[in-house]
């Protein structure tokens, strides 16, 4: 009896051990797992936003001579689209219809502290669907950020203005 | 007293066979097996395709009796890098974007019971087809005139949302300056992206991304002013009755293929019957229209060749080809067309190939009163004359005599 009760105690010892080893084998899958996605997320992050026409926010430097480019691109399929950007105060572009295509700003360490402003209106002549958008795609700093704003419009052929304000910057 | 009744006569010019009979299904996959347009799915994202095709196969259970769906990839995956879609980016006739934007991907499955008469109840069926264009055309006149007034007005728009922005930034708000400030301060140097991200992510970040973009809406729509909301009217008014409309050099291709599985086992298949189609045309706002029509059919169900009997001939491959000119104008009361037909078997030489060639008229005297007038060679290579003008002039003729 004392024999089966010492070797039930070894038993259940074992079997704990292998459980735990177990436990911390499939623990380990899932911080690897965790891990790898919060890394795809660090590097392109979608701030979207439904029913969202304006924005004032910033975008993070880290001084090096990497180059920061911005991409603007306008929806849905069959809108029609007008846009400005300036960059402190200059003109990028001027009253462009359709997107603005992938354009270097400057390096991080030149653009910190600056500011980005994108003013368009997008008019509804699509008949599939009355939805419109707005997406600014900026790269080239520690983290890539698409900023998304979209608005459904009520009736047919109305417009919507969108105001993107950005800041620049390094933190110190 | 001649009278002259302008009356219907009876066609000696089969009118129901015409060039447009050769076009392109809109879904080859589901034409081939003979499944009808209004059972094809047309899921526009990925979250509706899963559902469908749960639906057909009971919850990827069984296989589906009929089915079939059209998919086109680059409109169906949201996410994926589009390129320019706005009008401006639509206007291109030709281009790599053009072939992505256009193709559409048909599949078709059929399971027949032991009702069906049209096809072997004993076989299950698949299909696969493609369809896409090479050149779309661009904007006519009217629509390139139209989006231009549109853009007129919205240039004026951005003029004044420049003027709110640059006020929003330049007039003094300690609110706004404080806010910012503070998201600035969640940030710290040597941080590395999963931080940063952890911080955007974060209560305290966007709870203050909030609160500054609806003061810059509040802003926005305090200085609006009435110059603006009349541009928006106007727009309104232009953009609500838009629409496309394009001329030029059009180009498209389709083709499918399907497959017959004996037994209703995949591993004992063989070719069920395929199809190839290719269109070229070119629309001129005043010179009208031009259409050529190539279609390549193996095994299709009726031989256009034999007058659209049903295909016993195992194994037959048709080629047919049309072309057609059409001169009218919009709005015109006047418009005449010359189309020609031709239509072979490749694989047999039972059947001679043939040709058809046709010139229609017509005059819109009234809205709903027309005068026809048709000319031809049908197939067989008599010589016909038709439409209600030809029959009038028949009936005048009739009570004419010598005096």
């Amino acid at each position: 009896m004392a024999k089966s009760k010492k070797e039930n105690k070894k038993a259940v010892k074992k079997s704990q051990k292998t459980q735990t080893k177990k436990t911390l084998k499939k623990t380990a899958k899932k911080t690897s797992i965790k891990k790898a996605a919060k890394k795809i997320a660090a590097t392109t992050r979608t701030l979207a936003s439904a029913e969202r026409t304006t924005l004032d926010t910033l975008y993070i430097l880290d001084g090096s001579d990497n180059e920061v480019t911005l991409e603007v691109n306008a929806g849905a399929a069959g809108q029609a689209s007008d846009m400005s950007i300036e960059l402190d105060g200059s003109t990028v572009v001027d009253k462009l219809a359709g997107d603005f295509s992938e354009t270097v700003l400057g390096t991080n360490k030149e653009m910190n502290r600056k500011r980005l402003r994108i003013v368009a209106t997008i008019a509804d002549l699509s008949r599939e669907t009355n939805v419109t958008s707005l997406t600014v795609r900026l790269k080239g700093g520690p983290a890539d950020t698409d900023f998304l704003l979209a608005k459904e419009v009520e009736q047919e052929g109305a417009s919507v203005d969108y105001i993107c304000l950005i800041r620049f910057f390094q933190p110190s | 007293m001649l009278s002259v009744n302008i009356v219907n006569a009876q066609s000696e010019i089969d009118t129901t066979i015409k060039v447009d009979l050769l076009r392109a299904p809109s879904s080859p996959a589901s034409n081939l097996l003979g499944i009808a347009p209004s059972d094809i799915e047309k899921p526009t994202d990925v979250s509706s395709f899963m559902l469908s095709l749960r639906s057909a196969t009971n919850n990827f259970t069984t296989l589906p009796s009929n089915y079939a769906i059209d998919i086109a990839p680059y409109w169906i995956f949201k996410n994926s890098k589009k390129g320019d879609i706005t009008t401006k980016g639509l206007s291109n006739s030709s281009g790599k974007n053009v072939i992505k934007q256009t193709l559409v991907l048909s599949f078709a499955f059929r399971n027949p019971d032991s009702t069906e008469t049209e096809i072997n109840a004993k076989s299950a069926f698949g299909g696969f087809g493609f369809k896409f264009a090479i050149c779309r055309g661009k904007y006519d006149p009217t629509t390139k005139k139209a989006l231009a007034v549109i853009k007129s007005f919205q240039d004026e728009k951005i003029d004044h949302l420049k003027r709110i922005a640059r006020a929003y930034d330049s007039i003094p708000n300690p609110k706004r300056d404080s806010l910012q400030n503070v998201q600035n301060s969640l940030f710290r140097a040597g941080m590395t992206p999963d931080e940063q991200n952890a911080v955007r992510s974060g209560k305290r970040y966007m709870e203050i991304d909030s609160i500054l973009s609806q003061m810059v809406l509040d802003f926005q729509e305090r200085e609006t002013t009435e110059a603006q909301l009349e541009l928006d009217r106007q727009i309104q008014a232009k953009a609500s009755t838009f629409q496309i409309a394009r001329v030029g050099w059009t180009w498209d291709i389709a083709g499918g293929i399907s497959t017959e599985f004996r037994n209703k086992r995949f591993d004992n298949s063989k070719l069920y019957n395929a199809g190839l189609w290719t269109t070229i045309g070119y629309t001129d706002s005043v010179y009208g229209a031009g259409l050529f029509i190539l279609r390549l059919l193996h095994n299709p169900d009726k031989i256009f060749a034999k007058d659209n009997a049903i295909n016993d001939i195992d194994d037959i491959t048709t080629l047919d080809a049309g072309i057609r000119y059409i001169y009218g104008r919009s709005q015109s009361k006047f418009n005449a067309s010359l189309e020609a037909i031709y239509r072979s078997i490749l694989s047999s030489e039972t059947i001679d190939p043939s040709w058809r060639l046709v010139f229609n008229a017509e005059y819109a005297i009234w809205q709903n009163q027309k005068l026809t007038f048709s000319f031809g060679r049908n197939f067989d290579g008599t010589i016909s004359k038709d439409g209600n003008l030809v029959a009038a002039l028949t009936f005048l003729t009739g009570f004419g005599n010598k005096r």
